[in-house]
Formats: structure tokens, sequence, C-alpha cells
């Protein structure tokens, strides 16, 4: 059931991302600010939850960005997102998993993000930037926009996982 | 051999988490799924016509969803900015109204001419084709759905109209001030905008003019300098009457692109980078802005040709 509520919760995002967001950019900053909220949290799904939950969640949101926004190709959305959630779940599968680390995760996650767009844009020949100049235009200014929703959101999210978690742990008990 | 197990099972979680990932299993199916994607990309890289049924049953539901979402918040944003234009009021009336005078001496002309303009068609005894080509523009309103803020390489917009509507691949889309960009894919109910500031060496260039010399001046918009947010405009002869100031409309030639349409304004012209032609530096007329509606341009042998067939 929770995990249904999660998809609504992530499909609204996505929407608002696509509606909500761009009149909250300045007109002069369309392009350097890259949003990617929907990959915070699965991004948070592969830290709190499970590596195969982000690498689902995230090949299902990055498909439907890839099909709604369909430019040029369709996959490196879907393919960048499920890729990072899973690496996310399966490198900081530790015990104590603090906020510092979480926060971590969604900087070096947001950068790698958009150095494997980069990378997938330019072996097909589609980018017009060299690297150092997308660097500065629009990965870095955008991995802090990415850390700030990051700390917006973290306390109710991990509310949120803590919730899950302990049902399922009920569920198993009671089976 | 049970020994070894216990002992390389030990060896395995000694070993960091990011070797583990090399494993057999889960290396084939990475790779497996690289390849899958990339054959995902390059397939849908190349000139697709139509889209498959499911691509539309997607792009139509989340467009009519997300509109639920863009139309408050476009309302609410641009209560604001009228909030703070509200000094202005007063200066832009008077502007108005000078526009306005303007428009009714031109309009007396413009009458004048075109019914001039018809019966000289008659006596040259223009034949059905030519005057379709000559007949006004359509423009069909639509309502922006969403803005694609996700990838810088892929600046796109979503709207409301689709292929029921008479919306076909390769339209122009235009916003008061200029051209905003080109239709890229069609669905039903709704249809996908490439921004103009997309445009590279491998897309399809526009070939543009300058208002008022129209027959004596010709170049193309080839690329978009993403670093001074301006297009350079190319194979300009070197005894063409551009000059800086100048609005550069698209001119038509080739027939892809509508002619007439605002593209920018001359800010500099140079000479180019072989020598044999100079080249021109143009500031788009419609900057990226929160786009509440915009206007797609049916070009009148385009959007009737199906109809006019069956006639």
């Amino acid at each position: 059931m929770n995990r249904n509520w999660m998809i609504l919760f992530l499909l609204i995002l996505f929407f608002i991302e696509g509606s909500v967001v761009p009149h909250l950019i300045p007109d002069g900053w369309y392009g350097r600010i890259v949003v990617q909220f929907v990959f915070v949290v699965v991004l948070f799904h592969g830290v709190y939850a499970h590596r195969h939950t982000a690498l689902l969640m995230g090949l299902g949101f990055g498909l439907l960005h890839d099909i709604v926004y369909y430019g040029q190709i369709i996959g490196p959305h879907s393919f960048t997102m499920g890729l990072l959630g899973y690496l996310a779940g399966t490198v900081f599968n530790v015990r104590h998993k603090t906020m510092v680390m979480m926060l971590f995760v969604v900087l070096i996650g947001s950068f790698l993000y958009q150095t494997i767009i980069y990378g997938i844009y330019t072996l097909f020949s589609l980018s017009h930037f060299t690297y150092q100049q997308a660097l500065l235009d629009y990965i870095i200014p955008s991995m802090f926009v990415q850390l700030i929703f990051a700390l917006i959101v973290y306390v109710p999210l991990r509310k949120w996982f803590d919730m899950i978690q302990g049902n399922n742990k009920k569920d198993s008990e009671e089976a | 051999m049970c020994m070894n197990k216990v002992t390389k099972r030990h060896y395995d979680e000694k070993v960091l988490t990011l070797f583990k990932l090399l494993g057999n299993k889960r290396l084939f199916i990475l790779m497996l799924g690289l390849i899958l994607f990339i054959a995902l990309m390059g397939f849908s890289l190349g000139n697709r016509g139509k889209l498959t049924w499911a691509e539309k049953f997607v792009h139509d539901t989340s467009s009519f969803v997300q509109q639920v979402f863009y139309r408050p918040t476009a309302a609410v944003s641009a209560f604001f900015e009228n909030v703070s234009n509200l000094s202005e009021t007063y200066e832009e009336n008077e502007r108005l109204k000078t526009a306005y005078a303007h428009y009714i001496r031109d309009k007396a002309e413009y009458n004048r001419v075109k019914a001039d303009n018809e019966r000289y068609k008659k006596l040259l005894e223009f034949t059905e084709h030519q005057k379709a080509q000559n007949r006004p523009y359509e423009y069909r309103i639509a309502q922006v759905t969403g803005l694609n803020v996700a990838d810088p390489f892929n600046q796109s917009l979503n709207i409301n109209l689709g292929s029921k509507n008479g919306v076909q691949k390769g339209m122009p889309v235009i916003a008061v001030e200029g051209v905003v960009g080109v239709i890229s894919h069609v669905s039903e109910f709704s249809s996908s905008v490439q921004l103009l500031t997309n445009i590279d060496e491998k897309s399809r260039a526009i070939a543009v003019t300058v208002q008022g010399k129209e027959n004596k001046s010709f170049g193309m918009i080839e690329s978009y300098d993403h670093s001074n947010n301006t297009f350079l405009m190319t194979r300009i002869e070197e005894n063409d009457p551009l000059d800086e100031g100048d609005v550069i409309v698209s001119s038509g030639l080739g027939g892809k692109f509508p002619a007439g349409l605002i593209i920018g304004k001359v800010i500099k012209r140079q000479v180019g980078d072989i020598g044999l032609t100079h080249t021109a530096v143009i500031e788009p007329a419609a900057t990226y802005q929160d786009w509440r509606e915009l206007f797609v341009v049916i070009p009148p042998n385009k959007g009737n040709s199906s109809q006019e067939n069956g006639q």
C-alpha cells in the first residue's frame, strides 16, 4: 500500500517538475539550473529502501521523462537514473545511514547523472558544449539545487521510509 | 570443497562492496542493459516518422495531467508579474495608443493593396495551387503544458494540440515576439516542441532574410551559441545590404519553414571563417520565459492539403 503512495508521490513530483518549477526559475537562468527532484527521491530509495526498488523506480520514471520530453533520443534518463539508483543502493548499503551521508550521495549522484547524460549526448554527437563549459555552466550550479531539495525533503522522507520498513518487519513477523 | 566455499564467502564479505559489483552475473546483466539501452537510443535517434501508440498514450495522458498543474501556476505567476508591472501601465497605454493609430492608418492601405492584389491575380490567371500558396497562415492557439528543465541538451516543451487538431511535424511555433521552436513529435492530443535554441549543424538550417529587403538579402540560421545566447547567421554575401539592427525573418526558401516569421535582430556583422562570405550575430526575438500560450503556424498548403485532394 505504502509503495503505491510512493509511486503517486513521485508521479506528482514529476508533473510539478515540468509545470510548477519552471515558474520558480528566473527567466535568465533557464538551462543553467537543471532540476532532478525525482532522481533525488530515487537516490533516497537506494539508500533507505532497497537497491532493486531504486533500480525499478529509476528505470520507470526515467523512461517516463524520456517519453514525455522526447526530443532526439529515448533512453538516457532511464538508463542513468536506474544505474545510479542501483549503485547508490549497492555502495551505501551500510548500517549507520546519516543525514550527511545522504546529502553526499545526492551531491555525487547529481554530478554523475549530469556527467553520464553529457557523455551519452556526446556519444551521439548531439551536445554543443565542451565538458568544461558544461561543468561551469550547469552541472555545478544544479548540484546545489539538488542539495537544497534533498535538505527540504530529508526529514519527511526519512520518516516515511522508517515507517515502511517498520510495516515490513511487522508483516514478516506475522508471517 | 565445502571448506573452499566457506573461505570464499568470508573473503567476499571482506572485499569492498564496489568490488562485489563486478561479480559475474551482475556484470553480465549490466552489460546486457547497456547494450539494450544503446540500441534503444540508436533506434530512437533516427528520423522517426510516427510514434507508437504507447508513446502517444503516455504523452497525451501526462500532458493532460501536467496542464492541471501548469495553468494555475502560470496564472499566479502572471498575477505577480502584472502587479510588479503596474507602474509601467501608463507608459504602455500611451505606446499602444500610438501603435493603434498607426494600425488604423495601415489597415486602410492594406485593404486597398489587398483588393489590388486580388485583381492582379485574376488578371494574371493564377492557378488554384498558386492561390493556395499565397493564402495567409492559420494560427492555432496552444496552451503550454510543461517545460523540460531536466536536460540542457534537449530544451523542449509540450503543448496541448495534437494531430487531431491538424498539427504536423515540422510546423513552426511562435510567441507574440517571434519564433520559439518547431514541432518535433506529434501525438493525438498533444505534441512536443523543440526550441530553436537546440538548432545545430546536424539539424536542418533555416533560410532567412532581412525584413524590408526580402529580395536582396539571404542567409542561413545554422547554430546557436549557448554562451552568448545568440544565433549565428551564415552564408551572407559580401555585397548584401544586411546591417546592424535589421530584423531577421524567415524567407521561406527551401519550402520547409514558412516565410515572414520573425527570428531576431542583427547585433553584429563580420567576415566569416573562410573569408568568402560574411556571418552575422543574431539576438533571438523570443527569449525563454514561462509561456502560457503559443501559436502553431499552419501554412495554407500544409494544413488543408488532404481536404483539397479530396475535393
